[in-house]
């Protein structure tokens, strides 16, 4: 039972780091869930025609990287409102994998190939599991005891610090972004190659649970991967309640919006308290 | 003075223009810096000091003109030589001080207990205590300054720049960084430290240079220059042609009913130091009362909070004689109220939009049939009788600054207000407009409009004010009617505070 | 004499359907017979057209409202959810008043939509008015929620036990819109774009409220300062965005699939935005780029059918305006500082 939280978590703690390193440098990757669902259908296709696990992993971080190659593109190139990037990202990737999807595969359903079932198991227990907790391990000590964990951490509150050190915080945002690529790229692996199989829309509001879970934790790595761990458990009960509990699975899939929705309201409200210098504004 | 032969940098004709918005930020501007001195940088607010100091500190590459340190002209160098000491707090709240310290464009792991300890001796052995675990956002204005001193005392840098330093320091405080400062000076050390704080200056500044205007006014050792000549530097000698004489001012003004404005004792902090403290002042109709200050003094938040956007901690402000807060623009447009702001694309105007929707917006033509054919006509109207160069379905953003002054001035003036706040009205105008504008505001006092006016130019001051008072250091002192006060010199000392050294 | 002046989207989307030629050139086993299913095909027969048009009367609904709210400083991006709600306030409309005749109770449950819809977008825009919360991002987050909890409402408690869909209980005949062009659902409803549009052209223009709304959209600080009620520019504009969002999902419901499918949005709140910024911002350009769109998402659904090529032509332009919407490239500012 512990594993397979742990199993279904891992996609969720893969993404949250990702978008952990982007969000400390200020920039919140909206993206995840196209990024995700685009790795997840990589790793997919080309497992299928390679049959090996290391390129499938490959292709799925190319996919990610990809994505967020874009997005820099046209966050900070085209100076667009990240948001709205983000949302770009994950309305292009469903269009496209359903493109490709139909001229490989010729449908543009599930794709199942064979033989890739069970490809990310290596003594009985998946790979990306002991891979995601030793990122997050990795991710805190780049946090705390490397420099550059100082840059990423003041970019996302101080960027006129960083200029008057010397630091560009574009060029740190940007590289973030595409670390948090190769992150959703791996959990888009092992989101997919766990199960084998490439679901349209199997990325399911992980993008957006990757969010939360960042909030959630206080944007802190043990908060993180608490918080994954969390969501993963409660799905779970969920799953394993429904008789008893009496909400519904579909229901809860409306819940991180709503979480994020109340944590944004305290957060404005909170902010609204502040005495704000350059004068805040008043309702008439 | 040891080794005043050495010189640590030099500008030789440094100019520095903004393109976007054509500010001519330092013109041709040569001076050098010697070893083991302290170099006090004065001048006005805008007059050019921070942009100097970005250039100095190597993170702009001036326009045109050099600046040379260690034999060269490498930004670079300067970077490693200058350490600077920011106005406002530069520090990643998240961060622990010991974090903020350190943090750089260096790579790798570091050691935290060595650097600890060696940002702990540099600390003993200048005497600034402060928690090196202590998180950022607890630190107060002074700790913050302590903790950008302490970065640059352990980075070696040999010469500092502190921007305005006793902004928000006690005068226990200021006192300890003075003796910082003289003891860094003894250790061969060069400080440049930029005030507007004459009294201050005089105290522990070895030469000094008053900048105007983007131009270097003078540069001299302390014993040369008297504090009215350093006023007198910093604002200016400029007689304007035209200039109205203030004493052809008509009979006195009725003061026995109810102002129409009150302030009673007004107070203001930010950041935990207090910038406006027990403001009282009364203004009656067919008045102009004149306050003058220098920016950073007080007359932003005095601003802010007459018009609505920021209120005060403590006092009252009574419309009236009705206490009317909290305050909102709302509230003032629907009593009437007018205001001349000193932002004027920001507030005064919507540069996006055509120049009669920017009228528009107080006078409501009422009626059926097209809004858009209305306004356009009753616009046209407008703009010809008040004699404002553009059409009305030009875009605002086109005009010149002085016409988009003008049309908000007229704009402002046409529903006869019994009360007008007007801010830094002719800054940026040329001789004819500003001319124009004067007569207009006397004209609204004429009319029976109660003006208070906030502005930094001292000419202006005196040429339109029925009384004034000056806003120093957040407090308010009024200015007597007599051959003694009444007068550029005096008023230009206290604007500056030369009257306290 | 009019300058004409070419909208700024234009050269983006000439780019994409140059791109999209290319493609289908270089990947499809019949090029020439695939371009004709993605762009003739759709006039070639009445049911094609009848959709094609019936989209298009729906696109101009949810791009009417993107309009407004960016004229007015804001981002509604949670028209997805909007239209959901309208449909699904329709559903819950006909269960309640089962006994009306047809001619009053169309207009009932369209009105239930409009407020469904306009319930919606005006929780944000109180949040923003009292709290400064960014509208974009609470308009989205609250679709979103609220689009899950209809799915559940569908699958749930309010779905058809008879059908093996996930869907509620069909509308009775007379709650219908009656086709106009068998057998695609085009219906009288393209009358509302018709009467909606110059009427919100005509306000947004001729109107001293309409010229005092986008001012607090250009300059909300000198609204502001000079006396606007800017809590009302910002909450109002938002909620009628909502409603115009949620007239569409109730015209979905009674026009075209006739029962609360899950998933019957199909894109429209999202291909709202993409029509609003084909039609560069104005009012007028709304009906050509709405046909633009209905027309290229159309050919697409009609490719996927007969040709071998799947382009979501649609989603794919949808996704690089997106991309691009921002920037100076399509030369739309949405004022969005403070």
């Amino acid at each position: 039972m512990i594993l397979a939280i742990f199993g279904s978590a891992t996609p969720l703690i893969l993404a949250a780091l990702g978008g952990l390193l982007t969000e400390r440098a200020g920039i919140l990757n909206i993206a995840l869930e196209g990024m995700i669902l685009g790795s997840a259908f990589a790793a997919v296709i080309v497992g299928g025609m390679t049959g090996s696990l290391a390129l499938a992993v490959l292709a799925a971080i190319g996919a990610g990287v990809l994505a967020a190659l874009l997005f820099n593109l046209g966050t900070f190139t085209l100076k667009g409102n990240p948001f709205i990037t983000g949302l770009g990202i994950n309305v292009l990737v469903p269009a496209l994998t359903v493109s490709i999807s139909q001229s490989l595969y010729g449908n543009q359903g599930i794709i199942r190939p064979d033989g890739l079932s069970g490809i990310s198991r290596i003594g009985g227990m998946d790979i990306f599991i002991p891979l995601a907790l030793l990122l997050a391990v990795l991710l805190q000590i780049i946090f705390f005891r490397t420099r550059k964990g100082l840059i990423i951490r003041s970019c996302g509150e101080q960027e006129d610090l960083l200029r008057a050190r010397g630091i560009n915080p574009v060029s740190i945002k940007k590289e973030m972004v595409i670390y948090s690529g190769l992150f959703s790229g791996l959990a888009g692996a092992a989101l997919s190659l766990g199960l084998g199989v490439y679901v349209p829309g199997m990325s399911a509001g992980k993008g957006w649970i990757a969010l939360v879970a960042i909030y959630l934790g206080y944007r802190k790595v043990p908060g993180v991967v608490a918080a994954c761990l969390l969501f993963s458990l409660a799905e779970w009960g969920a799953n394993r309640a429904q008789g008893f509990l009496g909400v519904p699975p579909t229901l809860i899939l409306s819940f991180p919006y709503f979480m994020t929705m109340a944590a944004l309201w305290l957060f404005s409200v909170k902010k609204r308290k502040k005495v704000d210098c350059s004068g805040g504004f008043r309702v008439n | 003075m040891s080794d005043n032969s050495k010189i640590v940098l030099e500008l030789k004709n440094v100019t520095q223009i903004f393109a976007e918005s054509g500010v001519r930020a330092c013109h041709d501007i040569s001076m050098q810096v010697q070893g083991s001195e302290i170099l006090a940088v004065m001048g006005e607010n805008g007059a050019g000091k921070s942009t100097l100091m970005f250039l100095i500190s190597g993170f702009m590459e001036p326009g045109r003109g050099e600046i040379l340190c260690r034999g060269g002209k490498n930004p670079a160098d300067l970077r490693a030589l200058v350490g600077m000491v920011h106005q406002k707090p530069l520090l990643a709240g998240d961060l622990s001080v010991l974090e903020n310290i350190i943090l750089g464009p260096e790579k790798g792991l570091f050691r935290k207990d060595v650097l600890k300890e060696e940002i702990a001796a540099v600390q003993e052995r200048y005497n600034l205590p402060l928690d090196l675990h202590l998180k950022a956002k607890q630190l107060t204005a002074p700790q913050i300054q302590r903790c950008e001193l302490i970065r640059a005392l352990w980075k070696n840098k040999e010469l500092l720049i502190l921007d305005e330093p006793t902004a928000s320091l006690s005068t226990t405080q200021s006192e300890e960084l003075f003796e910082l400062l003289l003891r860094l000076k003894g250790e061969g050390k060069t400080v440049i430290f930029i005030s507007h704080k004459i009294h201050e200056v005089m105290k522990v500044a070895d030469r000094i240079a008053v900048i105007r205007r983007g131009e270097l006014q003078g540069i001299d050792a302390k014993g040369n220059l008297s504090p009215r000549e350093i006023s007198r530097l910093m604002i200016g000698e400029d007689t304007l042609p035209g200039e109205e004489p203030a004493a052809e001012k008509r009979g006195e003004i009725d003061r026995t009913g109810v102002p129409v404005l009150e302030l009673s004792n007004l107070g203001y902090s930010e950041t935990g130091t207090r910038r406006l403290d027990s403001i009282n002042l009364s203004l009656y109709p067919g008045e102009i009362l004149g306050m003058g200050g220098i920016r950073e003094n007080g007359l932003t938040h005095v601003e802010d909070i007459l018009c609505g956007l920021e209120q005060p901690d403590t006092g009252f402000i009574l419309l009236n004689g009705k206490n009317r807060m909290p305050l909102t623009p709302l509230k003032l447009r629907r009593s009437g109220i007018s205001y001349i702001p000193a932002d004027r694309l920001k507030r005064g105007a919507a540069p996006e939009s055509t120049l009669a929707e920017n009228l528009s917006v107080l006078k409501r033509q009422a009626g059926f049939g097209s809004y858009r054919k209305r306004l356009f006509s009753w616009a046209g109207q407008f703009i010809s009788d008040h004699a404002i160069k553009g059409e009305a379905k030009q875009k605002v953003k086109t005009l010149s600054g002085g016409n988009i002054q003008k049309m908000i001035v007229a704009r402002e003036l046409e529903n006869n207000p019994p009360l007008l706040i007007v801010s830094e009205p002719s800054w940026g105008l040329d001789f004819k407009s500003r001319d124009r504008l004067h007569s207009q505001l006397v004209q609204a006092r004429e009319e029976g409009i109660a003006i208070l006016l906030l502005t930094t130019d001292l000419d202006e001051l005196l040429s339109l004010s029925d009384r004034i008072c000056v806003l120093t250091e957040g407090r308010l002192t009024e200015i007597e009617r007599t051959e003694e006060q009444w007068n550029r010199y005096y008023i230009g000392e206290k604007m500056t505070g030369a009257d306290r050294a | 004499m009019k300058k004409f002046r070419i909208p700024a989207a234009l050269p983006v989307l000439a780019l994409c359907l140059g791109v999209s030629a290319l493609i289908i050139f270089l990947f499809s086993s019949a090029p020439g017979e695939t371009l004709y299913y993605f762009f003739p095909a759709v006039l070639s027969n009445r049911l094609y057209t009848g959709e094609m048009l019936n989209t298009m009367v729906l696109l101009s609904l949810t791009g009417l409202g993107i309009v407004l709210s960016f004229r007015a400083g804001s981002f509604n991006l949670g028209g997805e959810g909007q239209v959901y709600t309208g449909a699904i306030c329709a559903v819950l409309a006909a269960r309640l008043l089962p006994d009306l005749p047809g001619a009053l109770g169309i207009p009932v449950l369209l009105a239930a939509g409009v407020l469904g819809g306009a319930l919606l977008a005006f929780i944000s825009g109180i949040l923003k008015a009292l709290w400064n919360v960014d509208d974009l991002i609470s308009t989205f987050l609250l679709s979103s929620g609220v689009s899950k909890v209809i799915d559940y409402l569908i699958s749930g408690p309010l779905s058809d036990p008879d059908s093996y869909l996930m869907t509620t209980v069909p509308l009775p005949e007379k709650y219908r819109l009656a086709s106009l062009m068998i057998p695609s659902p085009f219906n009288i409803s393209f009358i509302l774009p018709l009467l909606l549009l110059p009427l919100f052209h005509w306000f947004l223009n001729h109107t001293r409220q309409g010229y005092e709304l986008q001012i607090t959209g250009s300059s909300s600080s000198f609204a502001r300062h000079s006396g606007l009620n800017t809590g009302i520019y910002q909450t109002l504009p938002l909620t009628v965005s909502g409603a115009l969002h949620g007239l569409a999902g109730a015209l979905v419901l009674t026009g075209t699939y006739f029962a609360g499918i899950q998933g019957l949005t199909s894109g429209l709140g999202w291909n709202g935005i993409a029509v609003a910024l084909i039609a560069g911002n104005k009012v007028p350009g709304l009906l050509p780029a709405a046909l633009f769109f209905a027309w290229i998402t159309q050919g697409s659904r009609i490719a996927v059918l007969h040709s071998d090529l799947s382009l979501e032509l649609g989603a794919i332009i949808q996704g690089v305006l997106f991309l691009l919407i921002s920037s100076a490239v399509l030369r739309i500012k949405i004022r969005r500082g403070r």
